[in-house]
């Protein structure tokens, strides 16, 4: 199959042992084995989008940088994406774009984020997603191969790789993949799509500059008033400086918060206030970079700036009354963008 | 191992566009009027790095100098903070 439109420089290989050894030698993967990215791989990525090689997925401002769907459809080869999945790889590149994400600050700063890609709406279904048990493990392939292609698109395209221009001082484990979906049939409020404005057919990604899941033992019986405590105290962990932070509710706490009644704004107000504390005693445990900033010590200071800034959702397996606490970097904001698909 | 293919011809996932060497801003001939705004990266003891330069300039230089706090230091930076607020 002929591909004149592709215009991205070819290698020749003999076998696919010589595919690797170059793209490893070149720090074009993430130290595991690629799929070569052949141009028959690359037009089918293409072809099932319906997006010409130039067209421009995303333009980061700070490194200028245009990206195409053809070096995002590369990347997405590389990683072993199917074609199908190509839809989500775009929008997350495209949300990472955008320019309060701060795509590049987050891929290069001492600080360890990567970039978390959290899909919510039916396409996650059709496509294969794992949102249930082990959502954020190994082995589904949709969920591996979508988070790894935003990776190397961000190291191979645009340039962080690690030890290089990403000066991550610990790294982060999802710099190879962090991608998984919301649990719809466990949700007891409308999909993450839907609280964003989406009508109830849209599905969407949301990416977001994401440091380590921090998972939390649900204690205190099964009153919210009670047991979100709990989380309030971990999300405090991550100090007053996060832009915002995810809470995935597992589906037997989800099922605890339903019993209840409670809506999502009053989890969202109720885990905000509980992480509202006097800006003395956040300085008092050396939490705060710029203390002077403060002037009043007494004044109430959240985890995060407002409720709507905590995102709660349901995600993972049946089994297990567990919360994962994800915070955004304070100098990045989650972006969200519908997933096109073509009809 | 299997070889795929007899050859196997691959495409670069780099970007190959040729942007040219990053110009400099067009420099003003001459620094009267001007003012020099110092901004923090927000880095520790930044600002009092910044303070130290604004004091060795001033000696040698009759020019307002503006001290600025605010962390984030280009507009993509002032519409995140604008967000954050």
């Amino acid at each position: 199959m002929t591909s004149p439109n592709l215009t991205s420089l070819q290698h020749q290989f003999a076998d696919w042992e010589q595919v690797q050894e170059y793209y490893l030698a070149s720090k074009l993967t993430d130290g595991l084995p690629i799929v070569p990215p052949t141009e028959t791989r690359v037009q089918a990525m293409l072809e099932y989008s319906g997006l010409a090689p130039d067209q421009v997925i995303g333009f980061e401002s700070i490194r200028q940088k245009q990206i195409t769907a053809e070096k995002v459809a590369i990347n997405a080869v590389m990683a072993g994406c199917r074609p199908e999945y190509f839809p989500v790889v775009t929008s997350a590149i495209s949300a990472c774009c955008e320019p309060v994400f701060n795509l590049h600050a987050s891929s290069t700063s001492t600080n360890g984020v990567t970039v978390m890609v959290l899909v919510s709406g039916e396409y996650a279904q059709e496509i294969g997603m794992n949102s249930s048990t082990g959502l954020m493990g190994p082995s589904n392939h949709a969920n591996a191969s979508i988070g790894r292609a935003v990776n190397l698109v961000k190291t191979n395209f645009y340039g962080s790789v690690p030890q290089e221009m990403d000066n991550s001082t610990f790294g982060h484990p999802g710099k190879y993949t962090f991608c998984f979906a919301e649990n719809l049939e466990a949700g007891i409020w409308p999909s993450l799509a839907m609280d964003k404005g989406f009508d109830n057919h849209s599905s969407t990604v949301t990416a977001v500059a994401a440091y380590s899941p921090l998972q939390v033992s649900v204690f205190g019986g099964k009153d919210p008033d009670a047991f979100l405590l709990g989380i309030a105290h971990a999300m405090n962990g991550l100090g007053p400086s996060a832009s915002e932070v995810f809470v995935a509710l597992s589906p037997e706490v989800t099922k605890y918060v339903d019993d209840a009644g409670w809506s999502r704004r009053q989890v969202q107000e109720f885990l905000w206030k509980k992480t509202r504390l006097p800006a003395k005693e956040w300085i008092s445990w050396c939490r705060v970079e710029h203390p002077d900033r403060f002037p009043d010590k007494d004044q109430l200071v959240g985890c995060v700036a407002e409720p709507d800034r905590i995102t709660v959702f349901a995600a993972g397996g049946a089994a297990g009354v567990y919360v994962d606490v994800i915070g955004s970097w304070g100098n990045s904001r989650p972006v969200t963008r519908k997933i096109e698909v073509r009809s | 191992m299997t070889n795929l293919e007899n050859k196997l011809i691959t495409l670069d996932p780099r970007d190959e566009s040729d942007h040219g060497p990053a110009l400099r801003a067009p420099r003003p001939h001459t620094l009267d009027g001007k003012t020099l705004g110092l901004l923090s990266n927000n880095k520790p003891h930044s600002e009092e790095l910044l303070q130290m330069m604004a004091e060795n300039i001033k000696k040698i230089l009759m020019i307002e100098i503006r001290m600025e706090q605010d962390p984030m230091i280009t507009a993509i930076f002032s519409r995140m903070m604008q967000l954050r607020q």
